[in-house]
């Protein structure tokens, strides 16, 4: 084993570390904290206690007799802000790689169909994801959010729609150019089967440059699901989640309680960030350029 | 086929991907629960006033004929019709939104160009530099921080501290002045300059620069991508090198050969991008009391004003399939290569 | 070879930075000098009013400055500084003064009433106001039949005018005094110039021809509206000349624009962290006054169970914990809590429901309730409270998850919050697909009959879904309006008590209004009309 070399090495290990700590947050977080995140009320000795609100960042408070520290203070309503970033982890994630999986798969089905079928379907297909591509994508989400109500499966339903496109044009191309390539004549002169082809020779082309996508698609996803919150669709309080708790912060940004949306905001920063390096750099690592001799 | 015939083949196409679109609007709205009646502001409204009002929008009508209709006003009539509640045109709508949606567009995309090329190209030519470093950790990081909390934080921390407006497209006092004036436009910067008021124009300049920062900075980093990565592979290919070993100098070099090869990638990232612009950066608009065309098709979302969504979404479609055209015709002239 | 001709693009690059920080700071320097006023005269000896004054308010008119179909809180307010009716509220108090009435008598049956009007108003064109023009407005508005026109229609059998200066009215019912004239203060009975007004609703950027202290300017739908004064007003001239009202469209960019500069006063609706800070923090005025647009409340659709079982809605009305809700969320001071669907103020209003439940939550009391209703900690009563995120409060959600803990601390109850945007909402309602939610009344007219048959006469109710249907308070609430004020006020008590203990539906707090302004603003009038009027409002110049 050696060290990482060069931003492409350093960028995968860090973007991976990201990740990882991430995934682990969504996985576990919630049991570590418990209700601190979603009440203000803590039972010691069967008293019930409630948090003040607002507390600001390193906030000690003696309750029944122990200390409570409040390492990144407490929100509008006193639940602890640490308590629900950890927390929060677990929607916005979910939706991310939710509405990731849904678009990615729907949109390179549908590609390598339309791709390879051509035609008709193609033209048709075509038109109507061109269309869904004009339409603006957060207007789609919302309206969509709207219709089915809020949830993690609809969410995440609603993202994934707008991003389908991308993913079915990235692909599409792919196929397209791949189609008249002489190994694919080759194929297809020999008398393999259709899906045979698509499998053994497009889709081992197509894969890299999903793969190249995915990650931006799963940032998309991230700061989409902010942007729905900050408009009022998202979960249901009191389940924490990064987008809604940054909205909320913005609402008390100007009158001096930073905290409750800038640890949050720094949670969806970082994570965007790891999955971006982490697909940038498996770009530049399985792509690489040309050197200078 | 040639650039004419890919022109013409585009332009056809564009009135089959209204029709797909609208589709997809009226589909999308009718099935949003409520109506543009449901948001009339009385609680207790007699039923039948609630009945008649709806009739006089057409809303009694069978779905499919409500549908037929819509489509006939537009292709045929050119007529986006009326909002529900105010029953304002929404041609008039769009004409005061639009230009605010474009100017922000242009300008960010010229600010995130600005940004995006310079980065881009100083981190080629200085490869292994921490700047290059920097610069690419810096197009992944402004893109994962969410554009409305860089809005606030530049508010903050620029606008409070400087006096510079925070919110909207001029002052109050502004916009009514500008609104008397005899010229109109619409597009703010030439109407003052038509009008001969400076004082308006720079109010205009003073009030676009956060939000054209924040969305400009917020899609600085994929101009910065991209151009690091075109020039990137431009500097090591053959043709550069030769150029070098002819004597030509590094400077040169990175803007003839390296620029040159980025030009494409950055036509298409910026098409794509004013065309998102365009889309109406909702969020940005709200944060910045920006009126644009986001907020507008996003208020009609939420009031269930079925024509401002569907003339918005209309409009927008028809801006997308232009810039496209554009990209595309740009292409063409930049890279003789390129066939359609 | 000849070198390439192409620009440099490091050159290109460097004036294109350059040449924006050129425009940057030219446009700071000329912005930071000009001020957004009209130049500023020489020193005075006395001080200057400005000439303009600005509001902001997140606030936007929904469909039209028309009197006769206008419905939204900043639609009538602007008809209220555009238009007179016969009576208004007395700034500062609830009375109802004479405005286009100078006396009127009330017949013996209180079935008719004779009212003379003001001989010296004129509409906007000069055009004197007559008797006629009274009744042909009033008439108008009942043809049109737009959603508001119940207000009148309800009220007036027929009107007809006697010679040119008195208004005979033929009145349904013997309606008590006082809810005659705060029907006839609404927007919807205030006279209209009938030599210009269509038999057609105005639509924007237009309205009607009014008596009042401004007229309309300019109306940029969506942007602003400015008003202007009315030089034919018979009355007191507007302190200030012109009003522009300028909208916003989130309580961050308004708190933004009052603290620097750009409007002069922000009222509607700030958010009660920001107000506080300001107050504590800022040099701008905060001025509050009494709320009661909305008043909020919960309610349940009685054909649902397990809400059709009255324990359940009381052990609900014991649990809740009003002053958690107006101490965290409004910190305290932006609202109170509300006993009552009656208002604190209005006539005949008492605490029904902090008398009936107390003001803290009583768990054990809920308990047992909860108990005798059938339900324990395996059977707990499991319910979906309903709330919207955008309309009253951004604090809403927060709201939702308060209630949600005082419900849950019973041990038998689980709820579920649910939350939908406005059209849903109200369509969900509509449709009965809900069954506990939480809703905002904005007063038609100031009378507690307002506050009472709306929610309560099972034969006004419908719209609200709630049936309840109690057949002694339909009759108290049908007997309360046409009684003279003294027993008016036992009426409203006695039906204030039954309904506390029906619970049907749980009134939960008021709101303060709270207008904040820069220093020099003066003459900010906040008070139970809920009208801001802005020909009172004035602000010195500054330097």
């Amino acid at each position: 084993m050696r060290l990482p070399k060069g931003f492409a090495e350093w960028g995968l290990v860090l973007g991976t570390a990201l990740v990882t700590a991430f995934a682990l947050l969504a996985l576990v977080g919630e049991f570590l904290v418990g209700r601190l995140a979603v009440s203000n009320i803590i039972h010691v000795d069967g008293k019930a206690y409630e948090v003040p609100p607002l507390l600001p960042p390193g906030s000690k408070l003696a309750i029944g007799g122990r200390e409570y520290v409040f390492i990144m203070g407490t929100d509008q309503l006193g639940r602890d802000v640490f308590a629900r970033v950890v927390s929060g982890a677990r929607f916005v994630l979910t939706v991310a790689f939710l509405s990731t999986a849904i678009s990615a798969v729907l949109g390179t089905v549908l590609g390598l169909l339309s791709g390879y079928i051509g035609g008709f379907l193609d033209r048709a297909l075509s038109l109507v994801m061109d269309s869904m591509y004009a339409f603006p994508g957060l207007i789609l989400a919302i309206a969509v959010a709207a219709l089915l109500g809020v949830g993690v499966l609809n969410i995440s339903l609603a993202i994934a729609i707008v991003y389908i496109p991308s993913y079915y044009r990235m692909v599409r191309g792919v196929v397209l150019s791949l189609k008249s390539a002489p190994f694919v004549e080759a194929a297809v002169v020999a008398g393999a089967s259709s899906l045979s082809i698509v499998t053994r020779h497009i889709l081992p082309n197509v894969i890299p440059q999903i793969v190249a996508l995915l990650p931006v698609s799963f940032a998309d996803a991230i700061i989409t699901e902010a942007g729905l919150t900050f408009l009022g669709l998202g979960i249901e309080p009191p389940t924490p989640d990064w987008g809604f708790d940054l909205n909320k912060g913005r609402q008390f940004f100007l009158a001096g309680y930073w905290w409750i949306g800038a640890f949050p905001g720094l949670m969806i920063i970082l994570s965007v960030l790891g999955f971006l390096l982490v697909g940038e750099s498996l770009n530049e690592l399985l792509n690489p350029r040309k050197v200078e001799a | 086929m040639g650039l004419k015939e890919h022109i013409l083949y585009r332009l056809a196409l564009t009135p089959l991907m209204l029709l797909v679109l609208l589709t997809l609007v009226f589909v999308l709205m009718r099935v949003l629960p409520g109506d543009p009646i449901t948001m009339l502001e009385g609680k207790n409204i007699p039923e039948e006033v609630l009945a008649r009002r709806r009739a006089e929008l057409g809303l009694d009508k069978p779905l499919h004929v409500q549908y037929l209709n819509y489509l006939y006003s537009v292709f045929v009539k050119l007529d986006l019709g009326v909002t529900a509640l105010e029953r304002i045109p929404v041609g008039y709508y769009i004409a005061a939104r639009l230009p605010a949606t474009v100017d922000l567009a242009i300008a960010a995309t010229a600010v995130a160009l600005s940004i995006g090329v310079l980065m881009g190209i100083l981190s080629a030519r200085y490869e292994e530099s921490w700047f290059s470093q920097f610069a690419r950790v810096y197009s992944s990081v402004v893109y994962s921080i969410p554009v409305f909390y860089l809005g606030l934080l530049l508010q903050v921390g620029v606008a409070r501290p400087s006096g510079l407006p925070t919110t909207g497209r001029l002052s109050p006092i502004n916009m009514v002045l500008l609104d008397s004036l005899p010229v109109k436009t619409g597009f703010v910067l030439l109407d003052s300059l038509l009008n001969w008021r400076l004082d308006i124009a720079v109010d205009y300049v003073a009030h676009m620069l956060l939000p054209a920062l924040t969305l400009g900075v917020y899609i600085s980093g994929v101009f910065t991508r991209v151009t690091y990565l075109s020039v990137g592979e431009a500097m090591v290919q053959d043709y550069t090198r030769a150029a070098r070993a002819r004597g030509i100098r590094e400077w040169r070099v990175v803007a003839r050969y390296g620029f040159r090869n980025a030009l494409i990638p950055l036509l298409t990232m910026a098409g794509l991008q004013v065309a998102a612009l365009l889309g109406g950066a909702v969020l940005t608009e709200t944060t910045f009391n920006w009126e644009g065309l986001g907020l507008l098709v996003y208020e009609g979302v939420l009031k269930r004003d079925y024509a401002i969504v569907q003339g918005t979404v209309t409009i927008y479609a028809l801006i997308v399939a232009i810039v496209s055209l554009v990209v595309d015709v740009a292409y063409s002239l930049v890279d003789p290569r390129v066939r359609y | 070879m000849a070198p390439m001709k192409n620009p440099s693009t490091k050159v290109l690059i460097a004036a294109a930075v350059a040449a924006i920080a050129v425009i940057a700071i030219a446009a700071f320097m000329i912005f930071r000098q000009t001020s957004p006023e009209t130049p500023p005269a020489a020193p005075p000896a006395a001080p200057k009013i400005k000439e303009v004054l600005i509001i902001g308010t997140t606030d936007s008119v929904q469909s039209t400055l028309d009197p006769c179909e206008a419905y939204d809180y900043l639609g009538v307010n602007i008809i209220q500084n555009m238009g007179e009716g016969l009576f208004k509220y007395k700034p500062e108090t609830a009375e109802l003064v004479n405005a286009l009435a100078v006396s009127y008598t009330i017949s013996s049956d209180r079935m008719v009433w004779e009212i003379k009007i003001r001989t010296d108003a004129k509409f906007q064109d000069g055009t004197p106001l007559t008797a006629q023009a009274v009744v042909w407005s009033w008439n108008r508005t009942i043809t049109l039949n737009q959603d508001p026109a119940f207000l009148i229609g309800d009220l007036i059998e027929k009107a007809e005018a006697v010679g040119d200066d008195t208004v005979r009215v033929y009145l349904k019912a013997p309606f008590e005094e006082t809810y005659v004239k705060s029907l006839l203060a609404t927007w919807v009975a205030f006279p209209v110039n009938p030599k210009t007004s269509p038999m057609e609703v105005v639509e924007p950027p237009g309205t009607l021809d009014m008596i009042g202290p401004y007229k309309l300017g300019s109306w940029k739908p969506g942007e602003y509206i400015e008003l202007v004064e009315n030089p034919n007003y018979y009355g007191e001239k507007p302190k200030t000349p012109r009003i522009i009202i300028r909208f916003y469209k989130d309580a961050q960019s308004l708190r933004l624009a009052v603290e620097n500069g750009e409007v002069d006063i922000a009222f509607r609706t700030l958010s009660p962290a920001d107000i506080k800070d300001l107050m504590e923090k800022s040099t701008l005025q905060v001025v509050a006054g009494p709320g009661i647009a909305p008043i909020r409340y919960m309610v349940f659709n009685l054909n649902k169970e397990p809400f059709n079982d009255k324990r359940v809605r009381q052990a609900i009305a014991y649990l809740i914990d009003r002053e958690q809700i107006v101490n965290t969320v409004f910190m305290g001071k932006f609202a109170q809590p509300l006993y009552s669907m009656v208002p604190i103020g209005f006539l005949g209003h008492k605490d029904a429901f902090k008398e009936r439940y107390g003001s803290k939550p009583d768990i054990e009391a809920a308990r047992k309730l909860l108990i005798e209703a059938g339900f324990s900690e395996t059977n707990p009563l499991r319910m979906e409270l309903w709330y919207t995120p955008v309309r009253y409060t951004p604090a809403e959600p927060d709201i939702a998850a308060l209630l949600k803990q005082q419900l849950e601390a019973s041990g038998l109850i689980k709820v579920e919050l649910k939350s939908a945007d406005w059209a849903t909402y109200r369509t969900l309602m509509r449709e009965e697909k809900i069954a506990c939610w939480l809703l905002g009344w904005y007063p038609d007219f100031l009378d507690s009959d307002n506050y009472v048959r709306p929610f309560y006469h099972s034969g006004a109710n419908a719209w609200l879904r709630v049936h309840y249907a109690n057949p002694e308070v339909d009759r108290l609430i049908d007997e309360q309006v046409l009684q003279p004020t003294e027993q008016r006020i036992q009426t409203l008590e006695r039906i204030q008590d039954i309904v506390a203990d029906d619970a049907p539906i749980i009134p939960l707090w008021q709101e303060g209004q709270f207008a904040v302004a820069q220093p020099n603003v003066k003459g900010i009038v906040l008070d139970y009309s809920q009208i801001f009027r802005y020909f009172l409002l004035y602000a010195e110049e500054q330097g």
